[in-house]
């Protein structure tokens, strides 16, 4: 369960170009659930979920994983939890260039220590669930679009996170790509993963799968 | 003043100490006065943001403070050759009456800057800020005196002129003139201070380590090690400085640290002050192994603490033993 309890976040503060990005956020979210957060461009989504998933930190206000209040702790102890805890998907798959599709999804798991063979072995597994095994020793400049988005999703999951978060996983893939994203985000929940994605796209949160759609407009969560 | 570089780095580290604490003590008291870790409101994050940049200019702060006491020395007695009757350190120190009261605030605020760290660590441990309030408490006393250190500093450096006459050490500690605490721990008869010092050592180890074996008796060793600081200190000028410089008369505790004695003070008082430092802070920790986001690891700290603390003391007290019994003096 992850609790929001009246987040604030303000940009530039007490500058001519202070912003307020969320403005008192009150929020459940559900384990084993899917849920999106949906509003325009410039609503909060993505801020919100930057603070949810220990990204950024609010200006005021507190988080709570399981009972567990985050939104204070120290940044060592932060990272810890970001690492194990959450798996990030982004807008752009923000892969590294110049190494390989495998060496990329190994790339999170390094700092746990984790055996090099068995790792490996992990993300190969995980490649192959997601139809590219083959190219796990490509660059990932010679992936397409696509491609690079699940390698990305893999990468999301090499540390077995509870909680999947998708900024606007969607935003540059064919229909038919976001019906196979969706497939994959439909097999986390089956899994009993929390999933919570920001999307404008209907493709999205009108999908039979997603179990809640948030609506944010203004910094504000609309009730 | 004299413009010599190492007065320029004392001057330039004790201004830099003076700022740094100064500010963090300016946040310090807004984290003791509005600190509650329940809150969510802004001023509780900013606090929680501040806290930990502080700290870490803090720990760099309290790191140049330790040293600028080995520094402080060092210039004293690189000085020595511009002040007429000045042998070393001793002479330099007493040409104001600033030099030795600076010096004996930078030997306090040393063990305080260390004490400081040593909460600081412990606090960075555990994910609720669980000793924030006793670390800003902490800082809020050492302020003042480092402050105090640092004018007292100024007006020491300041004011000082190359054509005073000073006395040297010989005279400042000599068992022959009765004047002057120098004088007066010089007189103190050498071979019960010897046994003072070795029958007190071995009360301290055998604390420290029954400590670290079964846990109990932490208190017992933090007085201890501050005891045996103390009279480690006294040792120094009654006995230890007899063998080293092979002279029943010459008790100064500045000599050592010259380079015609392989700059042996330098490793006994570093030995020394990381021992009362780790010592005491066995003592400091002690209370709060209780706490539930450290009680995981503050013991096995302290445990460590007290071992270093031990193994110091041990260090200097083989030190010590090797001077007297290579030493061609016999009393």
């Amino acid at each position: 369960m992850i609790e929001l309890h009246g987040i604030r976040k303000v940009f530039n503060a007490g500058n001519p170009s202070e912003f307020t990005a969320i403005n008192g956020a009150n929020l459940q979210i559900a384990e084993n659930q899917i849920t999106v957060l949906k509003g325009p461009s410039g609503s909060g989504k993505t801020t919100l979920l930057s603070i949810v998933g220990c990204m950024s930190r609010p200006t005021a206000g507190r988080v709570h994983l399981n009972g567990r209040e985050i939104t204070s702790l120290p940044e060592r102890f932060l990272t810890d939890i970001r690492r194990k805890t959450f798996g990030f998907i982004f807008q752009q798959p923000n892969l590294i260039k110049g190494i390989s599709v495998l060496e990329n999804v190994m790339l999170p798991a390094y700092p746990l220590g984790e055996k090099r063979s068995q790792l490996r072995i992990k993300a190969l597994a995980g490649l192959d669930e997601l139809n590219i095994g083959n190219k796990s020793h490509s660059n990932v400049e010679w992936l397409s679009g696509g491609e690079a988005q699940r390698a990305s999703i893999v990468r999301a999951l090499i540390n077995n996170p509870s909680i999947i978060i998708a900024d606007e996983p969607t935003a540059h893939l064919d229909s038919k790509l976001s019906y196979r994203f969706m497939e994959i985000i439909e097999k986390f929940k089956a899994e009993g993963k929390t999933v919570i994605i920001t999307s404008h796209d209907p493709l999205v949160y009108d999908a039979a799968i997603v179990d809640r759609v948030i609506t944010m407009r203004d910094g504000q969560i609309e009730v | 003043m004299v413009l010599h570089p190492t007065v320029i780095a004392n001057l330039l580290a004790a201004y830099i100490a003076s700022f740094m604490l100064v500010y963090a003590a300016f946040y310090g008291a807004q984290i003791l006065k509005y600190w509650n870790i329940q809150s969510g409101e802004e001023l509780q994050l900013i606090l929680e943001r501040k806290t930990y940049l502080i700290s870490t200019l803090l720990g760099y702060t309290f790191g140049l403070q330790l040293l600028s006491l080995f520094l402080y020395i060092f210039t004293a007695d690189s000085l020595t050759p511009l002040f007429v009757g000045a042998m070393c350190a001793a002479g330099t120190l007493n040409v104001s009456h600033f030099g030795y009261s600076v010096l004996v605030l930078k030997i306090l605020n040393f063990i305080l800057a260390g004490l400081w760290l040593v909460l600081n660590y412990a606090d960075n441990q555990g994910y609720d800020y669980p000793l924030i309030k006793k670390k800003y408490l902490l800082l809020a006393i050492i302020a003042p005196f480092i402050v105090i250190e640092t004018l007292l500093e100024s007006a020491y450096f300041l004011g000082m002129r190359a054509d005073v006459i000073t006395s040297c050490c010989g005279s400042l500690f000599s068992s022959e003139n009765a004047a002057g605490l120098g004088s007066e721990i010089a007189s103190l008869p050498a071979l019960p201070m010897l046994w003072t010092f070795y029958g007190v050592m071995f009360c301290t180890l055998a604390t420290g380590l029954y400590f670290y074996i079964k846990g109990k008796g932490g208190y017992c060793y933090a007085v201890l090690s501050l005891v045996m600081f103390i009279i480690a200190l006294v040792s120094v000028v009654s006995f230890i400085s007899l063998y080293i410089y092979e002279l029943p008369t010459h008790h100064c505790p500045f000599c050592i640290i010259m380079e015609d004695y392989h700059y042996i003070g330098y490793l006994l008082y570093l030995l020394l002050f990381g021992a009362v430092v780790s010592g005491i802070g066995v003592g400091i920790l002690l209370p709060f192994r209780q706490v539930d986001s450290l009680k995981f690891m503050l013991t096995g700290f302290i445990g460590k603490l007290a071992l270093s603390s031990v193994l110091l003391y041990l260090a200097f007290t083989a030190l010590v033993s090797y001077q007297i019994v290579f030493s061609n003096l016999i009393m």
